[in-house]
């Protein structure tokens, strides 16, 4: 009851709910009455003529080949789909206007609010970080996995009773804005309201509502257990909302790149963004192919959110019995005792990257540079310039040392480029000297303008050729073609944005590193400890230099994984001097070579700066 | 230029395959000869080995019999397109239906099985309707994704389930006209023979022969044309050697070549000149090579040295044709079928306004794609009753 309670006294979020209550009360109800209403697409007289097509098309379906197999999905899905119908089949369907429950079904305010309702719940639900309360718990070690429990039986409640609020109040709303009618439609049978004709359920209107409130319920509960698992599981609110975003991000892409036919549409359906964005699925029929069975989508839907909860619930219980921070334990320290050193060690360094992440709120900066990174990274498309295609397409054929077949495409290629110049240019003085009409000299023009990409493509090309057969001649190196578009994007030169930024983040996260004791105001004990601030700055140090190698390493593979995905990298084998930036590189080695060298080289230089930087601000901070 | 080229290429084709020049003459022609036409008997020869080489594998060989790839033929049916939407027409029944099982669906939209995208300009994966493979109890089909990507897709023989397969090539398909963007998209020729996938990137100013292994997404070329204005088209594997079509344009406008079959030998790996001056429609029939030229249709001599025997004069040059045994050829002149026995110097024709392209078929059924009352249409004639037919038949309306 103490759980149940915890809401109530949060007066400002419940008057918020409220508010959001009535807020999606006269949004349903302006639209009722202002917006037009939708034009059945079948009216009921030929609901009962379109329910034997279905049954004829399922008889049709049953005696052709391509469905006869009785083990295939199909089949059973034709059998599904008469056996459903079938049950529709007699339903009279008296005619009544019924647009105020198709806009109560099919409006999607009401989902927004539902959202932020999950939100406001699974936060009020959140053990305090101050409070004590976190404190009190921290030794009760049984307690702890029964109240998460406890909490999602609770979250369970409010999320029926917002429910309960959201849409029995829309639908009094409804009652009273229509009258008497609206109760009568109540009683009737659900395919009278034009949304669900051809929905295949053989329940009244009323009926109906109930499991619309009941699938609303468990979607509401499935979301509200969902944030509130991952704000319990990262206990830090700023980190967890961040945890929120990415979930819906990553759902909203899954739902976008599942196409409905896929096999995988599973995912598509069972997906809290498909459930929170549309109603789609409580109104109109599909079935799922679950383990070569016709299922019908809205029951997959139920299913899938009620494994979801169920294991919210087990793994919030096992969260609860865990306690972090469980000191190395003394038997382990006389038997293995290099092993408890170096966990007592390791447990150091945990804290101090804790007190960095968390504490100091170094997350969200990292958070930050990575959106930078990520969004700086071609993931989703190739540049789309012509002369670019064509220069992918030349090297696809012949990235390597340049071959007879290569030289002759391009000096073919050029040929032509330059005799199309050619006869630009005389053309250009002709009609300067007037001696073409501007109709011959448009013509011309336009026939030199459409050789844009050739020019381009030739250029670069060519370029690259020549410097190759200077390469070979001053240098002696057989210089491949390789993609210097792909190349440019991994091998980015230093003096770039990214570095930049980069450098910013490792100079804020070496001053953060100091920053907390000296807020804490313990630096006068430091000050007196000679000894164990010397280890403390070394801790601190490594701390730094693990974060900020880590973000190089993300970085790094960020990098290489967009231009994986963009170019399909291949001639890891030619020399590195094939490129032009590394003419000087006085090695013999490899292009793979150079770029494990390059990333190396780079990384040992992020982690002298970091660990060099937070010893030096550690130097200015306290007296040695 | 490249564009320009390109269209003078599909113009060429064009050319080629329907033959234009003369075609209204030899309609005329043909439309006297329709006033004497005779009833021809035809001994068919049922079974595949005879239109697909004596070492053919329904499952795992393309279905060269075809002449356009739009239709393919399933275990106990036909798969073909019509419009955006891909087509089941069942043999026994002699029923047709959407690839959809779901018997509810309008077939009208991405909802349904059956629907397949075809707008190349928007951002989702749109599909090319003139390709569809039966492959080892699969269809398979082509498409192009938002970033250019040209994908093999994999379909579940009864429309249940459609997943990227594997990808061919990339190509940008947007071009810039005037302010807009727009998609140029030239299909490509694509068949899947024994474990591979055999592909020309029409898109290509001078287009390849590729080789891919199935599920894999690397290519090789297995044959380029080294001359100048070279063009490859027309795959058609036999067995295991892959029959392809190369030669060069003569003329600057693009539209006359010079060239010949070729084999590529699968084992062996390499590619030899099969027969030379043949740029037009081929087929083997029991082995024995048969191809079309400006005057008739032409049987290859099986000692070398020898000279190839015309057996029939066509009215329309280059033009596409099946053997339906060894005394009878179905030709097409413009959209009149023409079913002629060489030997008893017969000849029956079957017009019919309806019929747009002939895609031949099996032994067993013809088809042709067509219009009726400005809707797509499925034609047929049961190749029994193609010496006496005098119209095709509309495949949806053929009654039980």
């Amino acid at each position: 009851m103490m759980e149940l309670r915890r809401l109530l006294y949060h007066k400002k979020t419940i008057v918020f709910i409220l508010s959001l209550v009535l807020l999606q009360l006269a949004m349903l109800s302006y639209g009722f009455y202002h917006e037009k209403p939708e034009e059945p697409a079948m009216p009921a007289s030929q609901h009962e003529k379109q329910v034997q097509d279905i049954m004829e098309e399922c008889n049709r379906y049953l005696g052709i080949s391509l469905f006869a197999d009785t083990d295939s999905f199909a089949y059973k899905n034709v059998r599904q789909t008469k056996e459903d119908y079938s049950r529709i089949l007699s339903v009279e369907q008296p005619d009544a206007d019924t647009a105020f429950f198709d806009r109560l079904i099919s409006f999607k305010g009401t989902n927004a609010v539902c959202i932020m309702i999950g939100i406001i719940l699974a936060l009020t639900y959140q053990d305090p970080e101050s409070g004590g309360l976190k404190a009190l718990t921290y030794s009760a070690k049984n307690g702890r996995g029964i109240r998460r429990l406890k909490q999602i039986f609770v979250l369970m409640i409010w999320s029926g009773i917002a429910v309960l609020i959201l849409y029995g109040g829309s639908l009094l709303t409804g009652l009273l804005l229509i009258g008497s009618d609206g109760w009568k439609i109540l009683g009737m049978p659900l395919q009278t309201l034009s949304l669900c004709r051809l929905f295949p359920i053989p329940v009244a209107v009323w009926e109906y509502l109930l499991l619309f409130l009941f699938f609303k319920w468990i979607i509401l509960f499935e979301l509200t257990a969902v944030i509130w698992f991952l704000f319990l599981l990262i206990g830090n609110l700023i980190l967890a909302s961040g945890a929120v975003v990415l979930l819906f991000l990553a759902e909203y892409i899954v739902w976008m790149a599942v196409g409905v036919t896929s096999s995988w549409n599973l995912l598509k359906y069972c997906n809290l963004w498909y459930h929170l964005s549309s109603n789609e699925y409580l109104y109109t029929y599909l079935n799922l192919n679950v383990g070569n069975h016709p299922v019908n989508r809205q029951w997959v839907i139920l299913a899938a959110a009620f494994l979801l909860i169920f294991l919210l619930a087990v793994f919030s219980y096992l969260k609860g019995e865990y306690a972090k921070g469980d000191r190395v334990k003394w038997e382990i320290s006389i038997v293995f005792p290099f092993w408890a050193r170096m966990q007592e060690r390791l447990n150091l360094l945990t804290a101090e990257i804790y007190k960095l992440l968390v504490i100091q709120k170094g997350c969200i900066l990292i958070l930050l540079f990575m959106a930078f990174v990520v969004m700086q990274s071609d993931f989703m498309h190739v540049s789309n310039t012509g002369y670019q295609e064509m220069y992918y397409t030349f090297m696809e054929q012949y990235q390597g040392l340049p071959t007879e077949e290569s030289e002759r495409y391009i000096r073919d290629l050029s040929k032509e480029v330059n005799a199309v110049t050619k006869e630009y240019d005389e053309a250009d003085q002709r009609y300067a000297g007037g001696e073409i009409s501007t109709d011959e000299y448009f013509s011309i023009l336009m026939k030199y303008d459409t050789f844009y990409n050739e020019r381009k493509f030739v250029s670069i090309v060519e370029q690259q050729r020549d410097y190759l057969l200077q390469l070979r001649d001053k240098k002696g190196i057989e210089g491949w073609y390789v993609n210097s578009f792909c190349y440019q994007s991994i091998l980015e030169p230093v003096l770039s944005l990214k570095y930049g930024l980069f450098m910013i983040f490792i100079l804020l996260t070496a001053f953060a590193s100091v920053k907390v004791e000296r807020d804490a105001s313990m630096f006068r004990v430091l000050n007196g400890t000679v000894l164990g601030r010397k280890h403390l700055f070394y801790k601190k140090a490594a701390a730094v230099g693990l974060i900020t190698a880590g973000m190089y390493l993300i970085m790094m593979i960020i990098g290489l994984a967009s231009a994986v995905h963009v170019y399909g990298i291949s001639a890891w084998n030619a020399p590195v001097q094939s490129l032009e930036p590394y003419y000087h590189v006085p090695l013999h080695i490899s292009l793979l070579q150079g770029i494990i060298l390059y990333y190396a080289g780079l990384l040992f230089l992020t982690i002298l700066i970091s660990v060099g930087f937070t010893l030096l601000f550690q130097r200015f901070r306290y007296d040695t | 230029m490249k564009q320009l080229r390109l269209i003078s290429i599909f113009l060429c084709m064009c050319f080629i395959c329907s033959a234009c020049s003369g075609t209204k003459q030899a309609s005329d022609n043909s439309a006297e000869s329709s006033s004497q036409q005779e009833n021809i008997e035809i001994d068919l020869e049922k079974s595949l080995q005879n239109y697909a080489g004596s070492d053919y594998h329904f499952d795992t060989d393309y279905q060269s019999y075809f002449d356009r790839p739009c239709i393919t033929k399933g275990e106990k049916g036909y798969y073909y397109w019509l419009d955006n939407r891909i087509y089941y027409y069942d043999t026994a029944t002699e029923q047709n239906v959407a690839l959809c099982s779901k018997a509810e669906c309008k077939h009208s939209d991405e909802t349904c099985n059956a629907y397949f995208n075809e707008d190349f300009s928007g951002d989702k994966d749109s599909f090319v309707n003139s390709y569809v493979q039966y492959y080892d109890g699969s269809l398979y089909v082509v498409g192009v994704d938002p970033k250019g990507k040209v994908n093999l897709y994999k379909v579940a023989a009864d429309g249940s389930s459609r997943d990227r397969y594997m990808t061919l090539f990339k190509q940008n398909i947007n071009s810039v006209s005037g302010d807009q963007m727009i998609a140029d998209f030239t299909y490509p020729d694509i068949c899947i023979h024994r474990g591979y996938v055999y592909y020309i990137n029409n898109m290509e100013s001078e287009p390849k022969l590729y080789r891919a292994k199935l599920g894999s997404d690397r290519s090789e070329v297995i044959y380029e044309n080294e001359g100048t204005h070279s063009t490859t088209y027309r795959i058609k594997p036999y067995g295991d050697r892959v029959y392809f079509q190369s030669g060069n344009f003569t003329d600057e406008d693009q539209v006359n070549v010079e060239g010949g079959i070729y084999a590529y030998d699968i084992e062996k790996q390499k590619v030899s000149l099969y027969k030379e001056s043949a740029i037009s429609d081929y087929l083997f029939y029991e082995d024995t090579l048969y191809y079309s030229t400006a005057e008739g249709i032409c049987r290859a001599a099986e000692e070398k040295g020898s000279d190839d025997d015309r057996i029939i004069e066509t009215k329309s040059s280059h033009a596409d044709f099946f053997l339906l045994n060894e005394q009878t050829i179905a030709y097409m002149d413009d959209r009149d079928m023409v079913v002629c026995d060489f030997k008893d110097k017969k000849e029956h024709v079957i017009r019919d306004d309806r019929m747009d392209v002939c895609y031949f078929g099996d032994g067993s059924i013809f088809f042709a794609g067509g219009a009726e009352d400005s809707a797509s249409v499925l034609l047929l004639i049961r190749a029994d009753e193609i010496g006496t037919a005098d119209k095709w038949t509309n495949a949806m309306n053929v009654e039980e």
